[in-house]
């Protein structure tokens, strides 16, 4: 970087947003290698102690910053991600490089094509820094029984960074990376995203294809970005978004400008809430209903009209969405259960199995329940409104000391509300919107119409840019793995 | 996690006869977990199907009520999904 220009020293370039960073090297003030080896350097510097990473492929992040460069200066821009660094949860495949799901039994598997994410971010100029850490399979954590450790939550290492996109969500909230792209099958981005304070987008089902992504649950598995950004989220779902001839869960929708979609404001929106989900439960800590509040206000002030609605019993969304769940990771890792029982992490073989009990009438039951509560809730919410604001997570992250040898831990509360948003398929995205008491990040959930994240993001864009919570990053100095008390497990 | 008791022995042997037949061997150490996750699910699929009789018996009595009453209704089995959200197939 030339010493002349403006562009931020370089202990802020991780600070830069994907906007910010792409107009500094399209304007040659900042090269995507300057960018990438930043990059690197932090994670070198701090993923010791929080692991985050399973792989760095550094030698393939520098190939592809420096090409990123060379087709800037010869006029090529391939779009939003051009010459930022990414990272993928470690189930989705690049080819040539590892895919261990943090399993033993694929620790040694090689991808030997590229997921239609990793297809989509290489053509569109990205640069991949590595594989991020997840609970085995996108289902089995946190476990110290698996080839890699558990990611630590950068706001407090005694904490959990939530999962399955653990790696994901403690990877962007402590700056090591803008933007990781993951899964979300019961909630997996947006848990991770609340407990470790960052944007997390689950989009509309079929809205991002699983090509070459490890499957978990076949109608519930989306794929999204996790960011620092709510406008970072943006950029990565423009990116990943569209259909996929060879995914026939992928949609053939067209994909909006999203960026462009963040600059309407909020003026006219017609915002649903409904707090009986959440307000009502003692076990939901007073500072979240109370920011949820605040986020309404945000949103009146701002011109939108603000309405209390009924979302229906959560207990059949819970119900339902937990039975499809077991029955169908069930059917994706019923062989190796059979033939390698020992290969899975205790966690993962206790919550899978179980689903080998779920017969074909109770499935059914599961999907016919599943669209009856879609058909309601669109009757009941989407309908009228564009938006629906509703919790998150109840409480800020566990700790690892409550998690025993065994599933499930004794004392884990079951405090997310995410998986309504997965049985009924609509895109959902989970808002960091400050501290609580104990100093942990809470969020808010918000939800849209099918097909619709573009009303959500913006939402969500104009409730970050009210609460200003963004300039705010864990402390740096997370105390090296050896020196924590060992967890339980 | 709950221990698991006594009382719970049929459920254990409705599972152990599950696993059987798909082939399946719980190593003895894992059991405990495994069944306490299969008595969880036992009561969400009864909260299910006591969730659909209450449906169908709804819309077979709103098909009764209705001005037109033996058309075809949308029942709980019959019902298509509208242009709405949820997943796509």
């Amino acid at each position: 970087m030339s010493e002349t220009t403006a562009a931020p020293s370089a202990t802020a370039l991780h600070e830069l947003s994907v906007a910010e960073a792409g107009a500094l090297l399209r304007s040659g003030q900042l090269s995507s290698v300057e960018l990438t080896r930043h990059a690197l350097d932090r994670i070198a510097r701090l993923d010791e102690a929080l692991h985050s990473f399973i792989l760095v492929t550094e030698q393939v992040a520098l190939q592809r910053a420096a090409q990123a460069d060379r087709d800037l200066r010869a006029g090529l821009d391939h779009g939003p991600m051009h010459g930022i660094p990414y990272a993928l949860k470690d189930i989705i495949d690049a080819e040539g490089i590892p895919t261990t799901n943090a399993s033993w039994l694929t620790v040694d598997r090689i991808a030997d094509a590229d997921s239609a994410i990793e297809q989509r971010l290489r053509a569109g100029g990205g640069v991949l820094l590595g594989k991020l850490t997840t609970f085995e399979f996108a289902v089995g954590g946190p476990s110290f029984d698996l080839p890699v450790p558990p990611a630590r939550n950068p706001w407090s290492d005694e904490h959990v960074p939530s999962g399955s996109s653990s790696g994901a969500g403690t990877a962007v909230a402590a700056g090591l990376v803008r933007v990781a792209i993951a899964s979300d099958t019961s909630g997996s981005i947006r848990g991770p995203a609340f407990h470790c304070g960052t944007a997390g987008l689950k989009p509309t089902y079929g809205r991002v294809s699983g090509r070459g992504a490890q499957p978990l649950s076949y109608t519930l598995d989306h794929f999204g970005p996790l960011a620092w950004t709510v406008a970072d989220a943006a950029a990565a779902l423009q990116v990943i978004a569209g259909g996929d001839p060879a995914d026939p869960r992928a949609a053939d929708v067209a994909v909006p400008d999203y960026l462009a979609e963040l600059k309407r404001g909020v003026a006219g929106l017609r915002v649903a809430h409904s707090p009986a989900w959440y307000a009502d439960d003692p076990a939901t800590m007073p500072q979240i209903v109370a920011r949820i509040e605040q986020a309404l206000a945000v949103l009146a002030d701002l011109g939108a009209t603000v309405e209390q609605v009924e979302l229906g019993d959560y207990e059949l969304f819970n119900a339902c969405g937990r039975v499809i769940f077991a029955a169908e990771a069930f059917a994706t890792h019923e062989r190796d259960l059979r033939e390698h029982p020992r290969s899975f992490g205790r966690y993962t073989y206790q919550r899978v199995l179980p689903g080998a009990g779920i017969g074909a009438a109770d499935l059914l039951r599961a999907y016919q329940t599943r669209q009856r509560l879609t058909r309601a809730l669109q009757e009941r919410v989407f309908d009228r409104f564009d938006v629906l604001v509703t919790a998150c997570g109840q409480t800020t992250a566990a700790r690892f000391a409550d998690f025993g040898k065994d599933w499930p831990p004794p004392k884990l509360a079951n405090d997310m509300q995410t998986i309504p948003f997965s049985v009924s398929g609509n895109p959902a995205l989970s808002l960091p919107v400050g501290f609580a008491a104990d100093g942990l990040p809470i969020g808010l959930q918000l939800v849209g119409r099918a097909f619709d994240e573009g009303t959500v993001l913006r939402t969500g864009a104009a409730i970050e840019a009210a609460l200003g919570e963004r300039t705010v990053r864990p402390d740096s100095t997370v105390r090296p793995a050896d020196q924590l008390a060992p967890a339980e497990a | 996690m709950t221990s698991w008791s006594d009382g719970d022995a049929e459920l254990a042997a409705e599972f152990d006869a599950i696993t059987r037949r798909a082939g399946i061997e719980v190593p003895a150490d894992l059991k405990d977990g495994v069944l306490y996750g299969y008595r969880g699910l036992r009561g969400l699929t009864a909260l299910l199907r006591a969730d659909a009789e209450s449906a169908a018996t709804e819309s077979v009595a709103a098909a009764a009520e209705s001005p037109t009453a033996g058309a075809e209704s949308p029942s709980v089995m019959g019902e298509s999904r509208p242009a709405g959200p949820g997943p796509v197939r």
